[in-house]
C-alpha cells in the first residue's frame, strides 16, 4: 500500500515537469495502461509508467515531444508492455475478492427487495464471475478511448459506455434475480429491513470515497442502490406495499428511477468528459 | 517494401542490439534510445524498447535496479545478468556468422549480374 501511495505521488509529481500536450499524452498512456492492467501488480505497472514519464521528461528537455518519442502507435507499444509485465495472482485474486464483496453489497439488496423471497447465496459466485467480465470488458471500451483525438469522440464514447453500463446493470441484476441455485436462506421481514437499513448506512459511509474513485458513473451504481433499498423497505410498509402492489405501480417506480438515474449520469459524464478534453492535442 | 523489410530484420536484431549496448556499462531507457540513435538506429520508435527491455527483465537476460540521478528522481537501470551475457555471445556469433553467409550470397548474385 505504501508503495503504491508513494509511486502514485511520485507520477502526479513527475507530471508536473511535463509541458501540457506532453502532460496529457502521458495521461491518455496512464489511463490506456491502468484500464488494461487488471491482472498486473500495479506496482509494476506504476514503476514502468514512472520509468517512461522520466524519459519523456528527458526527450522534452532535448526539444523531442512525448507523441514522437513514444512512436506512432502508443495504444500498441502500451500493450506489449503489458504483456512483458507478469500477471499477478495477488492482482487477480484482489479483483476477484473485491467483486466477490461487491457483487455481496449489491446483490444482497435486490435480493431482499420483495419480501418473503429466500435469499439465493448460489448466486454469488455466479455474479462474481460476472462482474469481473464487466469489469475487464469495460477497461478494455475504455481504454480504446483513451487515445481518441477528437474530444467530442472521446466524449461521445464515454457517453455511450455510461448508458451501457447502466442499461446493463439494471438489465442484469433482475436477470440474475431470476437465476435459481439450491442453496437458499429464507429471513424475516424485520430482520431483512435492518439488513437493508445496515447496507443503507454502509452505503453512506462508503460511496464518498467511492464517488471520488469513479466519479459521475458511480453514482450511478449508488443511486440504483438507494432505489432498491428504498423499494424493498416501502414493500415492508403496509400502506406503501399496498400502492406499490397495485398495478404496474412498482415497475413503473423502479423503471423511472433506474432510466431517471441513467440520464443524469450520462449527462454527467459528457459534461465532466467535454471539460477535460478541451485542453486535449488537436488530431495530427 | 523495403521500410518494411527493414523493420522485419530489425525486429530480429533489437534484442541482440540491446545486449551489447548494456554490455558495456548499465543504462536506462532513454540513455539505450540515444544510443541506438546515434549507432544508425533512428528510425526505431522509442516507444518500442520499453516491452523488449521488460521482455528481456522476463526471460532473465537483464535485471533492473534503480538509481539515483543527478538531475532529478530515481532512474530504473537494466544491466545483463549471467544469462544476458551468455546469450549476448551467441548473439555476436550467430551474426557473424549469418552476416557472412548473407554477404557471400551477396556477392555471389553481384558477379553474376556482373557478368
Amino acid at each position: 500500500m505504501a508503495t503504491k501511495v508513494t509511486a502514485r505521488q511520485q507520477l502526479r509529481a513527475g507530471s508536473t515537469h511535463l509541458t501540457e500536450s506532453n502532460r496529457a499524452f502521458f495521461k491518455q498512456l496512464l489511463i490506456y495502461t491502468r484500464l488494461r492492467s487488471f491482472f498486473k501488480d500495479p506496482a509494476e505497472v506504476s514503476r514502468s509508467l514512472l520509468e517512461i514519464q522520466a524519459d519523456l521528461a528527458d526527450a522534452q528537455a532535448d526539444g523531442v515531444s512525448a507523441e514522437v518519442y513514444f512512436g506512432a502507435a502508443p495504444a500498441s507499444t502500451s500493450t506489449a508492455l503489458l504483456h512483458a509485465i507478469p500477471s499477478s495472482r495477488r492482482a487477480t485474486m484482489r479483483l476477484c475478492a473485491f467483486s466477490a464483496l461487491a457483487c455481496l453489497l449489491v446483490m444482497l439488496l435486490p435480493t431482499m427487495m420483495l419480501p418473503g423471497l429466500p435469499l439465493d447465496v448460489g448466486r454469488l459466485p455466479l455474479a462474481t464471475g460476472a462482474t469481473v467480465a464487466f469489469v475487464l470488458g469495460l477497461g478494455l471500451f475504455f481504454s480504446r478511448l483513451a487515445f481518441t483525438p477528437h474530444p467530442r469522440t472521446f466524449a461521445a464514447g464515454v457517453f455511450g459506455a455510461t448508458l451501457l453500463a447502466g442499461l446493463g446493470l439494471g438489465g442484469a441484476l433482475p436477470l440474475l434475480l431470476w437465476t435459481r441455485t439450491p442453496w437458499r436462506l429464507v429471513i424475516s421481514d424485520t430482520t431483512a429491513s435492518w439488513v437493508i437499513l445496515g447496507l443503507l448506512a454502509l452505503l453512506v459511509i462508503l460511496s464518498p470515497a467511492f464517488l471520488r474513485l469513479t466519479g459521475w458513473p458511480g453514482l450511478l451504481l449508488v443511486g440504483e442502490y438507494v432505489v432498491y433499498a428504498g423499494v424493498g423497505l416501502a414493500l415492508r410498509q403496509p400502506l406503501a406495499a399496498a400502492w406499490l402492489k397495485q398495478d404496474w405501480h412498482l415497475v413503473w417506480v423502479m423503471v423511472a428511477a433506474l432510466i431517471g438515474l441513467t440520464l443524469v449520469t450520462a449527462l454527467g459524464v459528457l459534461i465532466a468528459s467535454s471539460r477535460t478534453h478541451r485542453t486535449r492535442r488537436p488530431q495530427r | 517494401m523495403a521500410q518494411a523489410n527493414d523493420s522485419q530484420m530489425l525486429k530480429g536484431v533489437l534484442q541482440g542490439c540491446l545486449l551489447m549496448l548494456l554490455h558495456t556499462e548499465p543504462s536506462y531507457g532513454y540513455a539505450i534510445t540515444q544510443q541506438l540513435a546515434a549507432h544508425g538506429f533512428a528510425a526505431v520508435p522509442k516507444g518500442t524498447v520499453y516491452p523488449l527491455l521488460m521482455t528481456m527483465a522476463k526471460k532473465g537476460l537483464l535485471e533492473s535496479f534503480m538509481q539515483a540521478s543527478p538531475d532529478g528522481p530515481e532512474r530504473k537501470y537494466y544491466r545483463l545478468t549471467a544469462a544476458g551475457e551468455a546469450e549476448r555471445t551467441a548473439f555476436g556469433l550467430s551474426w557473424r556468422a549469418l552476416q557472412q553467409n548473407v554477404d557471400e550470397i551477396i556477392e555471389k548474385v553481384a558477379t553474376q549480374d556482373g557478368n
